[in-house]
């Protein structure tokens, strides 16, 4: 597989950093082509909200700066692993900072899906997804949270396939390698 | 004897929009309908007060936003969930009320406005909303929750038409709750709520919308164009 790692765990969240780097090797070990974003390290301009990646320059934001390589990159990958810690049962800042620069990826037009209105895709095929969350411990009411806006993304972002875990800081790096390696067996293609 | 000191109310605002955004307008609007006797409301836009590089470390609105006693967050839903800031915002506010254990009791009510028509589509971002109040030692006072917030825009919502009588209802409704130090009724939560239109009718205008708006542009022959089309591999 060709895979992307957008990794929204910034250097100063020591031990979700560390779940980071065990993926990250996980990801070197392994035979799959992978490319790797530090986020924090990007310079990605949050969202203007003007749509003018629908009308003035249709499937490509307007703003000229590293949120168009990654609105890119999305699309030329197999797969792409969101890494985040669960902030308030949602992305960090790192993470949602890009997400929002996805929606070029998709047409300004309406349909109803899963009887839900959506926009209709831009593109025959979409990336496989995998979610992955940091938390320090158990926090249910928090990752239900996480669940849901994965599952919310899954229904915008048009995978085939896709998978969420999340890991505590108390995990052994085994624990992690073996949860890992499962949330890629589920993305793959047969 | 001197008189009741009047609560301060922050209304944080979580659109990037600087004109026209459904989130100000909402939130300025029930902010208007507080008892001015009682309360004094300020207007913080939150993507404005994070790129005031002097004010990023501990900064100005920092310090108003934790003497609020009452916080009126309005924002857009962005990608199922809230705008990326607001993250940055919350994230400050959080370790700032953790770090000082501030006793200070503060109210939070949330409003989130969607493009799509049916607000239950905000609900996971009213979820990460609930959490960071609780997380922040903040009383819950819950959410409103508006579909098709574009049609509100930068409108009057006093002169909007009877299709849309329920949006001025619930604020007012949550207005009042709060002006009497009362729970908000389930009925503001609940109208709000309604949709105004049918799905299919949101998607034939809304598509109708947008492709004349690529007319005006010039951009009709391009709006279906695939500039990241995976390159193939040979
Ligand atoms: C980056 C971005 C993402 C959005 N994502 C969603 C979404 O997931 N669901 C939805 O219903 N509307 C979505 N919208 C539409 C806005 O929520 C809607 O236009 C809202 O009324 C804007 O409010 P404002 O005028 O206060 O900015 C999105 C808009 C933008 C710019």
């Amino acid at each position: 597989m060709n895979m992307l790692l957008l990794n929204g765990v910034s250097e100063k969240e020591d031990d979700a950093y560390q779940i980071y780097q065990v993926i990250d090797r996980c990801l070197k070990e392994s035979d799959h082509q992978v490319h790797s974003y530090n986020l924090y390290q990007m310079n990605i301009a949050p969202c203007m909200g003007c749509f003018a990646c629908w009308i003035d320059t249709p499937g490509e934001c307007i703003i000229n700066d590293d949120g168009r390589l990654i609105a890119k990159e999305l699309m030329q990958h197999d797969a792409v692993i969101f890494l985040s810690p669960v902030t308030f049962g949602g992305y960090s800042f790192e993470l949602k900072k890009a997400v929002d620069r996805f929606i070029p990826n998709v047409m300004p037009f309406f349909r109803i899906n899963q009887n839900e209105i959506h926009h209709i895709p831009r593109y025959q095929k979409y990336p496989n997804l995998i979610f992955i969350g940091t938390l320090p411990d158990k926090n249910p009411g928090m990752e239900n949270t996480f669940f849901h806006l994965n599952q919310r993304n899954v229904i915008n972002m048009y995978p085939n396939l896709y998978s969420q875990a999340i890991f505590y800081y108390h995990q052994s790096e085994e624990e992690i390698r073996i949860k890992f390696h499962q949330l890629m067996k589920d993305v793959e293609q047969i | 004897m001197n008189p009741c000191p009047k609560k301060r109310v922050s209304l944080l605002v979580g659109s990037p929009k600087r004109k026209n955004s459904a989130s100000a307008t909402l939130g300025l609007y029930l902010c208007n309908q507080l008892d001015s006797q009682k309360f004094d409301y300020q207007e913080i836009h939150l993507r404005s007060a994070l790129s005031d590089k002097q004010n990023i470390n501990v900064s100005y609105w920092l310090n108003d936003i934790l003497k609020s006693d009452v916080l009126i967050f309005s924002s857009p839903l962005y990608v199922d969930c809230l705008p990326s800031y607001v993250f940055q915002v919350f994230e400050k506010i959080y370790q700032e009320r953790k770090k000082t254990r501030d006793p200070k009791e503060i109210q939070f009510l949330a409003i989130i406005n969607s493009g799509f028509p049916e607000s239950s589509q905000s609900q996971t971002a009213l979820d990460i909303c609930q959490h960071f109040a609780g997380e922040s030692g903040m009383l819950w006072l819950g959410g409103l929750l508006l579909g098709a917030g574009f049609i509100v825009g930068g409108r009057d919502i006093r002169k909007m038409g009877w299709l849309f009588k329920n949006i001025k209802k619930s604020l007012d409704l949550s207005a009042a709750a709060i002006n009497h130090g009362k729970v908000i009724p389930v009925e503001a939560f609940h109208i709000m709520g309604k949709p105004f239109l049918s799905k299919k009718l949101f998607c034939w205008i809304g598509n109708i919308g947008f492709k004349q708006m690529a007319k005006r542009n010039g951009t009709v022959r391009q709006l279906y164009d695939r500039p990241y089309e995976k390159e193939q591999m040979i």
